[in-house]
């Protein structure tokens, strides 16, 4: 039985103020130097920062887009895409059902996840030389 | 549940599925967002889940009624952060695997043989002493003397919810069945209390996954992990600045109700109660009881049940006295607000409830 007006509406709770995304561009920026001298690259996990809404779309203006964006389709849905700031890199992880599972910034040249691994390259050796042996046999 | 193989890592096994080093990555990316691991944790990720031998978990039930189980399972994100779990780790649960009877109780004996002294032991639900533990036996055998035999090769033990960290609603008075918490009965290995009624999906998962990849926690007096139960609710809630304001709702349906005002005279007790509800939130995120307009029961403290009453105000605020060193003026005098409020708020209970009964105002009904 629906009673409009007996609808008690519930105050929402208000949206945080939105002052992490300056302090994230500054630690990119601070970390970019670093890596810049000495080649130390620099993760920054977003999920462990209370982002609002304000500061998602601040840092997205503020990163922008750049020349490269990458995708990894393996257990997870994984989208690689270059900043406007040549080694900055924005990784985002999804589920096949599309929910965000992790989103990092990196500051390398190249995010560790889109190298081939020693020992995939291996594996895919032996696989290759074995589908070879197959088809001149 | 696991396939049966030796110290293999989590990158073995998804190596062994035919995935590559990228789910692996993919993987540990998850994990710390999850877990919200500190940077320095972060780093070691990739590294610990290479080389450490994934962990067997086997996961037993007693007095319970499964709601923690049903938190765990109806999680909003059974993708990744739970695939160590239930993919890989999860060796023995009697609620969820398809064997039943003596097939079920071999696959119990087969999984804790093969990773004795080893293996991760979850405990849902409090055990009963009363009668030899005659009211809770599986395959008859008595709750306590399974545990019993349960902890003895166990690594650790997590208790999973409020019934097996603090004896729960089985413990309750009176407390007919005798019922403990697990640390009555397991004294001699490590226990990590995840409180709760139930427990948050993501924290449950959380604390495990947080202990087979990094050992334990830090804990608090009640042995639950800091990261989790560090604040109280009080603290992170977002109403709070009302409570310093000394703006309270004193009815459910009043204006302060429908401004989102402090529940503090309604009953809540947050500022008793340590959780992670305010910022880990439930269904996904969505919400916790506070925002639904609900003051907290404070379901993840010892004897929630037997408080004196959900919707009696706590009669002092005390939740945040240990912080009081750092509050500014206006959070004292909303301390002082709050007193005040708790006085007028009994008085106000008191007197609706006299005229009728004139008796306990929180057991009677109007029947009785």
């Amino acid at each position: 039985m629906s009673r409009p007006d007996r609808v008690i509406p519930i105050h929402p709770a208000p949206a945080p103020p939105s002052v992490v995304a300056d302090a994230l561009m500054r630690e990119i920026a601070a970390a970019l130097s670093r890596y810049a001298q000495d080649g130390q690259p620099h993760v920054i996990d977003l999920s462990a920062m209370p982002l609002s809404e304000d500061d998602t779309q601040r840092l997205d203006e503020q990163l922008g887009t750049g020349e490269v964006a990458i995708e990894i389709r393996s257990l997870l849905y994984t989208r690689v895409e270059e900043t406007r700031y040549a080694g900055v890199w924005r990784v985002r992880h999804e589920d096949p059902d599309g929910s965000m599972r992790g989103e990092q910034i990196e500051i390398t040249d190249i995010p560790e996840i889109v190298r081939a691994s020693a020992a995939d390259i291996g594996r895919s050796v032996q696989r290759l030389c074995a589908d070879r042996a197959e088809e001149d046999a | 549940m696991k396939e049966e193989t030796g110290d293999e890592t989590v990158l073995d096994v998804l190596e062994r599925r035919g995935l590559t080093r990228r789910a692996f990555l993919q993987v540990c990316a998850a994990v710390t967002s999850a877990l919200a691991l500190s940077p320095a944790e972060a780093a070691r990720i990739t590294q610990v889940l290479a080389s450490k031998p994934r962990p067997t978990v086997i996961y037993l039930s007693y007095q319970e009624c499964t709601g923690c189980l049903e938190s765990l399972t109806r999680s909003f994100s059974p993708g990744i952060a739970s695939l160590i779990f239930n993919d890989i780790s999860l060796a023995f649960n009697d609620t969820l695997q398809a064997a039943a009877g003596e097939a079920a109780e071999e696959a119990k004996d087969s999984a804790m043989k093969k990773a004795w002294g080893k293996y991760v032991l979850i405990v849902d639900g409090a055990v009963p002493l009363a009668e030899n533990g005659a009211y809770c036996t599986v395959a008859g055998r008595s709750a306590v003397s399974d545990l019993r035999h349960a902890a003895s090769g166990a690594a650790a033990v997590v208790a999973v919810g409020t019934c097996a960290s603090f004896g729960g609603l089985p413990y309750a008075a009176p407390n007919p069945t005798g019922a403990v918490p697990v640390s009555e009965i397991v004294r001699d290995r490590p226990i990590i209390n995840v409180s709760g009624c139930p427990p948050i999906a993501e924290v449950i998962t959380g604390v495990i996954i947080y202990y087979t990849t990094f050992g334990l926690p830090a804990l608090d007096r009640l042995h639950r992990p800091m990261s989790f139960y560090g604040n109280s609710i009080h603290d992170r809630c977002y109403r709070r600045p009302f409570y310093d304001r000394g703006m309270f709702a004193k009815t459910f349906d009043d204006e302060g109700a429908r401004q989102g005002w402090c529940l503090y005279e309604l009953g809540c007790k947050g500022p008793v109660t340590h959780n992670a509800c305010p910022t880990m939130k439930w269904n996904g995120g969505t919400s916790y009881p506070i925002e639904s307009g609900h003051p907290c029961l404070g379901c993840s403290e010892p004897d929630f049940w037997d408080k004196g009453g959900f919707y009696r105000p706590l009669s002092v605020p005390t939740g945040h006295w240990s912080r009081a060193g750092v509050m500014g003026a206006a959070a004292a005098a909303g301390v002082v607000a709050g007193l005040g409020a708790a006085v007028a708020a009994r008085v106000r209970q008191d007197r609706t409830h006299k005229p009728d009964a004139g008796g306990d105002t929180n057991q009677k009904t109007p029947k009785s």
